[in-house]
């Protein structure tokens, strides 16, 4: 464990990480700022660029897009009242009034250091934790893994938009859409009308550029470009806004450790923890005036916000189980380089796994410089036009997608499932869900094939272990719990 | 209104039907164990749309089941817009603000940005599969650009950027971008 974790601080001391770490904050910031982008767009665009690179370098790029990208969302929503991302929706609750009371600056400022000092927090935590994390993944066998992919299946459907019937409908599709191609370890095509370009299967980048950026442009499109209709007033102070937040080291730390556990739970997120954080923190000060332009609305937000960026990556790589639409990306971004989520990671490949928890912890500090650096110009990015970036996205979705293969079809996923993708966000079938069912259909399957052939064809394999049992039981709760609390009530 | 949401996501619904269907039947074709996985996630798919097709006749208890509710991943940002404040930017459906001049070309009826959106892309991606991706991707967003009604100077810039991009893709990946594709 200590020779991974100084073979990971070799690579993050190389200058090129750095610079991944710096361009990946900076992007991410960007992305996330910008209402209705976000930082799983900019993710699902850079994925077919990182190819020709390194794969911890690659990983590192994504992963700092991430977290630049939960910071970012907070300044929009500080700003202007509008979230850049889902994970920042709480924030505006105590951020909006305190900007429209002229303490705009104040307010970004304590955003910046309650982010990084959450993120701090949160990398700490992996890091102690990591030793019992590696027990606990060892534990786990083919036929678990095949049942925590389910399980983390129903769990996204469970707590993602929409009914629970339609998010399994999404779900199941995708798991299905995953089958097309070579079967996994036998010489068999699927689905393929006997076409050689389809022998590859379906592209799952393809299916994320798709539906996480075409589909979010043309929704785009519908609406006016995000330019502010009111011009945002800076005024407050910096060192106001970090001596609110040193000031206040038990909310921030309590915060940062909600977004940790929360993030830590497969299909929660960003905005379930920022959520439970702001719920927590007036629970625990009642007679303070939430949703008044209170500081601590910010810090209790930002602070888990950011804290769920390091907790969200347990499930990922340890049993390939994303929270959110950020972290199915950055699956992709590990199984496309060539790292497979799970023990691997806590063992021989356990230097990637810190090399990405390192990153987390530096690309902190950037944040906090960025943030505190160029908090009075974070303006401009509420004035860009949005109508400006739908045809760059356009262009960077179909040369990306090209890249992945030098396959139309690609660009044909890519277009169709863009307009299908619209049509499913009308009428809420959970995209989480569906991209989930993409991603985690070839780890699923090769699981229930193996755990098969060791069982002979014998379906009991997946309720002779103890953690098997748990595992189907949880999911069973999953799946009914909204139907007995409906009862209930 | 109603009607029109109703067939929209009826078919919805029947596209995953009916490729559910067919993953369904074409997985007896396969062999064992191949033919496992594909067969049990199809026949979900089949059961659970059948199971909203029919909603109105199944118990109440499993209806439940299949009311739409807003969650907490995807639902919250969208709860949060409906109480903004009065100035916020408002649709494109605004009859007061011109929509670009290639949008105002399109049929009435289909004549906002969506479309014109859609029509575009599907323009871009076909002529890119006759004339080559990185030829055409300027092209695209100046029209684009122009065709909505920006300054033709913004998408003059756009339009080299993006070229940029596609020529830095294509050497250092060293893609066949400046040709005509091949289902083949």
């Amino acid at each position: 464990m200590i020779d991974a974790f100084l073979e990971a601080g070799s690579i993050v001391s190389q200058p090129e990480t750095w610079i991944w770490i710096t361009a990946g904050i900076l992007l991410g910031i960007f992305l996330g700022a910008i209402p209705g982008i976000g930082g799983a767009l900019g993710m699902a665009l850079v994925l077919p660029l990182t190819i020709p690179m390194d794969g911890v370098h690659a990983l590192i790029l994504l992963v700092s897009i991430y977290s630049g990208a939960l910071y970012g969302g907070s300044i929009a929503a500080i700003l202007i009242n509008t979230p850049g991302t889902g994970a920042a929706a709480a924030t505006t609750l105590d951020g909006y009034p305190m900007s429209r009371s002229g303490q705009a600056i104040t307010a970004l400022a304590a955003s910046a250091t309650a982010s990084a000092i959450g993120g701090f927090f949160a990398v700490i935590l992996l890091l102690l934790l990591s030793p019992l994390l590696i027990e606990f993944v060892l534990l786990f066998g083919s036929p678990e893994y095949f049942l925590i992919a389910f399980l983390g299946l129903c769990l996204i459907v469970v707590v993602a938009r929409g009914s629970i019937i339609k998010g399994l409908i999404a779900g199941t599709f995708g798991l299905l859409l995953s089958s097309v191609g070579l079967a996994p370890n036998l010489p068999e095509t699927r689905y393929t009308f006997g076409h050689p370009l389809l022998f590859d299967g379906i592209s799952f980048i393809a299916v994320l550029i798709g539906l996480f950026a075409v589909a979010e442009m043309l929704k785009l499109a519908g609406e006016e470009g995000g330019i502010a209709q009111t011009t945002v007033e800076m005024s407050g102070s910096i060192m106001r806004g970090v001596k609110e937040v040193l000031n206040r080291p038990y909310l921030t730390l309590k915060s940062g450790l909600i977004g940790v556990v929360i993030g830590a739970v497969p299909g929660a997120g960003a905005t379930v923890s920022t959520f439970v954080s702001y719920s927590e923190a007036i629970r625990s000060a009642p007679d303070l005036k939430w949703g008044t332009g209170i500081v601590e609305g910010v810090v209790a937000c930002e602070s888990a916000n950011n804290g769920t960026g390091g907790g969200s990556l347990v499930p990922t790589l340890s049993f390939g189980i994303p929270g959110s639409a950020s972290t199915a990306v950055l699956l992709g971004g590990l199984i496309m380089h060539g790292v497979r989520p799970g023990p691997n990671l806590f063992t021989g490949d356990l230097h990637i796994s810190y090399a990405l928890f390192l990153s987390l912890f530096l690309g902190n500090f950037i944040i906090l410089g960025v943030g505190l650096g160029l908090v009075t110009r974070a303006g401009v990015l509420t004035k860009i036009d949005t109508e400006y970036i739908i045809p760059v996205v356009f262009a960077l979705a179909v040369i990306g997608s090209f890249a992945i293969r030098t396959n139309w079809i690609d660009i044909g996923t890519v277009f169709f499932l863009g307009v299908f993708g619209v049509f499913m966000k009308k009428y809420n079938y959970s995209i989480i869900a569906f991209v989930l069912g993409v991603v985690l259909g070839p780890i699923a399957e090769e699981n229930l094939v193996r755990s098969l052939r060791l069982s002979e064809g014998s379906w009991l394999i997946f309720v002779q272990s103890i953690p098997s049992i748990i595992l189907i039981l949880m999911t069973v709760l999953v799946l009914v719990s909204p139907l007995i609390e409906e009862i209930r009530n | 209104m109603i009607r029109k949401y109703l067939n929209e996501e009826l078919g919805l619904i029947l596209v995953f039907l009916i490729l559910g269907l067919y993953g369904f039947i074409d997985s007896f074709q396969f062999q064992y164990p191949t033919d496992q996985f594909p067969r049990v996630t199809s026949a979900m798919v089949v059961i659970l749309c059948l199971m909203m097709l029919s909603k109105n006749y199944l118990p109440e208890s499993m209806q439940i089941l299949m009311e739409t509710e807003a969650g907490m991943l995807e639902g919250e940002e969208e709860k949060l817009k409906i109480d903004q404040e009065v100035d916020e930017p408002k649709t494109s459906q605004s009859n007061a603000v011109s929509q670009g001049p290639l949008v105002e070309i399109l049929p009435s009826r289909i004549q906002d940005k969506v479309w014109y959106t859609l029509i575009m892309l599907v323009l871009y991606i076909v002529a890119s599969f006759f004339v080559g991706i990185v030829w055409i991707t300027p092209i695209f967003v100046l029209i684009y650009t122009v065709g909505i009604g920006r300054p033709w100077y913004i998408g003059v810039a756009l339009a080299i950027l993006t070229f940029g991009i596609g020529y830095l893709f294509m050497e250092m990946l060293n893609l066949p971008m400046d040709e005509g594709g091949s289902l083949e």
